[in-house]
């Protein structure tokens, strides 16, 4: 048996030259996200990336679902979308339906986190124990003296808040109380603001304006949103993003609230009253 | 013999072994590798921070370039499998008579010299070698064998060599035992300048005391645990009485490494028959295919080109090199497709084995010190033509510069972009495409391995009785750390001897240790 003849040895390499030099341009054009779409010719497509919090979610895109988180898998990426303005919505059982309208450009991803908060979202407030209260119920917790006398502490520390001074910040962005407004700012001069701050992506924004119509008094970063206190005694809780719709809901009512975040729950204080809010 | 004065550069072994101007053009020459693979790698990294979509292209150009290689290396690796299924099972010595003017008594017409080097290798691993040889379906009294030891490795050698003489001494036509002398000026202890010592040693007793024609004596020069399949001989003298100029060529086999294959662990495994299928893909490409291993050639031509170098590490290729260069590119290899057996990497626990592989894998890709070598010995030997020059130095740069690049980019440097492209390029489609198109030629790359798989199957001798059946299944499974290994066994290795030699900090031969499981 004679070894592989040099002239057959020479057509698989240019077959396989000849294949790699027909695919390569293919591959890249396709990788920088060209598509044919029959009517259209070639398009320069786009795509919309969504990470879900939770397993059990379930993702559609202009109404056609596109799948369910599960436990590992928690994110999607829907690919060869045409330029357009798309409707996302995330639905769990007993959390409130997440939807977005984000626009998908050429050869760009827009990307978005769902917040998935629960419908039912019930303060819980923190007493020592009396003759009248001595177990939890569902919206009492007894608490030691120690946690009510660590929170007066907490919340009799002041921070420092000015125009270039954030009173909270989280992953570059920092949150400003001007005359009452509330803003989200991105604050790392050097890169790319995240997706919120983009209505679309080629077009983002350095500030969000996250309350402007009622004055704000205290603000905080709280899972993934923003919880506020207002000077009329709401706290809101809200998502600071420029696309439509952001979740808003009232959270609490109480006279004069302050709030802080103390071990991932939000705590507010009305006056001598400590009330807990966890997600 | 001494060589013509217009070799005088022959046996260069790295650049302080030249003054002057030609000092430092050798110089230059060492340090190339390293800064084509370095400056490549470098190149990846600059692009993945400053042009990361650049690099993305580059990642994908590379993935589909690795996939069509692939897919063309493994149409050479399966046919050279079926090649040599086919040799193994021909009768060599009756397809003998089918050449002119074959006696009928083959043994006749060539004397086979097999060179046995060993340092402190035991008794059972030489034993198991010899036994191989004088059982072969070859009369063993046309076989000299010259057991090569070291001075160095003291008086357990010599009583090794002693029970070998004692066992086999009148087994074949002459069994000569050399001491190769420890300190030698000129020479680097390693298995070149013991071979070199022995094979002149006999020329001088044994070949000129017996009045042997050089031309007609075939030296098969073997590490000590080389094992030959019964028809070796027969399919050398085979190949070497139908070769047109056989006194211009080397002849190389397979070397398969199953002599302790089921004793193996399979990170050992894998590796092993990763450089077994290498071999077999360059047994069909025989213009890029260097002597490597255990390796034939007939001693006329060895004698003239001054035997293996003494000074250096990687003796077995530069072999080639040293002829190629002495008969001015008139010179070839002629892959035999029929394997020889050598012991795969075992050591008592894992970690020696790995570290014993790491550093046999770096003695191989030190052969990078062939790249200044063949370099230097072009431009000084203008009757070498200059087609043969270009081809030679480009396969020889491109071999050693993919070996130690390629793996690492595309199993690690290729998807930099992704974690330091900046939020602008992570917001682009083609981020979100290059791991999906990567993954994906990577992975049909990969079907590779399952050829790999089957022909491993075929190649293992049978197992041992009692072997389990999950130790088995094991033998398909191991292929999925090839992509590990790569990087851990190719790139990283290649990458330091590229690195050394780039430097001036010279390897130095290490003797990969070698063992049996004796009965208590």
């Amino acid at each position: 048996m004679q070894p592989l003849s040099p002239i057959v040895r020479r057509l698989y390499l240019a077959l396989f030259m000849l294949l790699f030099a027909a695919m390569l341009p293919a591959v890249i054009f396709y990788a920088d996200g060209w598509r044919y779409k029959p009517g259209f010719g070639f398009v320069r497509t786009g795509g919309v990336y969504i990470g879900v919090p939770f397993a059990d979610a379930d993702v559609s895109v202009n109404g056609e679902h596109i799948g369910r988180s599960g436990f590992l898998d928690r994110s999607f990426y829907l690919g060869d979308l045409a330029p357009a303005s798309y409707t996302v919505r995330v639905e769990r059982e007993n959390y409130r339906p997440w939807t977005r309208q984000l626009t998908v450009e050429e050869q760009l991803v827009t990307d978005a986190r769902a917040l998935l908060l629960p419908i039912e979202i019930t303060p819980v407030h923190l007493m020592l124990a009396t003759s009248s209260a001595s177990v939890d119920t569902e919206t009492i917790r007894i608490v030691p003296r120690a946690t009510l006398t660590e929170y007066a502490t907490i919340f009799a520390a002041t921070t420092t808040a000015s125009s270039t001074i954030p009173i909270d910040e989280q992953e570059g962005i920092g949150l400003f109380l001007e005359r009452g407004t509330l803003l989200a700012r991105w604050i790392q001069e050097n890169s790319f603001p995240p997706s919120q701050f983009c209505e679309r992506p080629s077009s983002c924004v350095d500030t969000i304006v996250v309350e402007d119509t009622a004055r704000v008094t205290a603000a905080r970063f709280f899972r993934g949103g923003v919880v506020y206190a207002t000077e009329a005694g709401e706290i809101h809780f809200v998502e600071a993003d420029v696309r439509p719709s952001p979740i808003h809901m009232l959270f609490f009512s109480a006279p004069r609230p302050d709030i802080r975040i103390i071990d991932d729950a939000l705590v507010v204080k009305s006056g001598t009253n400590y009330y807990e809010i966890t997600l | 013999m001494k060589l013509p004065a217009e070799y005088w550069y022959l046996h260069t072994a790295r650049a302080r072994d030249l003054t002057g101007r030609e000092y430092w053009l050798y110089r230059a020459f060492e340090v190339l590798p390293a800064v084509l693979s370095y400056g490549t790698l470098a190149l990846f990294v600059f692009f993945a921070f400053k042009k990361p979509v650049w690099a993305a292209y580059l990642t994908i150009i590379f993935a589909a370039y690795w996939f069509f290689k692939t897919a063309y290396l493994s149409i050479h690796l399966r046919y050279n499998f079926k090649r040599m299924r086919h040799n193994m099972q021909i009768n060599w010595r009756e397809k003998l008579h089918d050449l002119p003017q074959t006696p009928a008594r083959a043994e006749s017409h060539f004397t086979h010299m097999v060179m046995l080097p060993f340092y402190d290798e035991p008794y059972e691993v030489l034993e198991e070698s010899i036994r191989s040889y004088a059982n072969a379906e070859w009369d063993p009294k046309s076989i000299i064998l010259i057991l090569a030891s070291e001075e160095k490795a003291g008086s357990a050698a010599q009583e090794t060599a002693g029970r070998i003489k004692e066992q086999f001494g009148d087994t074949f036509l002459e069994l000569y035992v050399t001491v190769h002398p420890a300190g030698r000026s000129g020479e680097i202890p390693g298995k070149g300048s013991n071979l070199a010592y022995a094979a002149e040693e006999a020329r001088k007793n044994v070949l000129d005391a017996r009045g042997l024609p050089y031309e007609h004596v075939i030296v098969s020069a073997f590490d000590s645990d080389t094992v030959v399949y019964p028809q070796y001989f027969a399919c050398l003298t085979y190949h070497v009485r139908s070769e047109e100029n056989a006194l211009r060529a080397s002849f190389q086999p397979v070397p398969l490494y199953n002599n302790n294959i089921w004793e193996a662990p399979m990170l050992s495994r894998v590796i092993a028959y990763s450089s077994s299928f290498w071999q077999m893909i360059q047994q069909e490409r025989p213009e890029k295919l260097a002597t490597f291993s255990s390796h034939a050639v007939i001693f006329k031509p060895l004698y003239e080109a001054g035997y293996w170098q003494r000074n250096m590490v990687s003796e077995d290729s530069r072999i080639y090199w040293n002829l190629f260069v002495r008969y001015d590119g008139d010179y070839k290899v002629v892959p035999l497709a029929f394997p020889v057996s050598m012991d795969a990497n075992v050591a008592p626990t894992f970690w020696q084995t790995a570290r014993n592989i790491y550093k046999q894998h770096r003695r191989w890709t030190y052969g990078v010190e062939n790249v200044p070598y063949i370099l230097f010995s072009c431009l000084k030997n203008p009757r070498i033509p200059l087609e043969k020059k270009v081809r030679a130095i480009f396969f020889q740069v491109e071999g050693f510069w993919s070996l130690a690049t390629h793996p690492l980019i595309l199993f690690a440097i290729g998807w930099l972009p992704m974690f330091v492209g900046g939020s602008a390029f992570n917001a682009t489609v083609l981020s979100y495409n290059l791991p999906f198109i990567a993954k994906s030629f990577l992975t049909a790359a990969m079907f590779g391995l399952v050829v790999s798989a089957a022909i491993c199957m075929y190649l293992i001798p049978d197992p041992p009785q009692g072997t389990g059946r999950v130790r088995k299944a094991m033998m398909v499974v191991q292929w999925i750390l090839v992509p590990a290994t790569m990087v851990i066994f190719s790139s990283i290795p290649g990458l330091e001897s590229q690195t050394r030699l780039a430097i001036g900090r010279y390897l130095g031969f290490w003797v990969t240790p070698k063992s049996r499981e004796t009965a208590v």
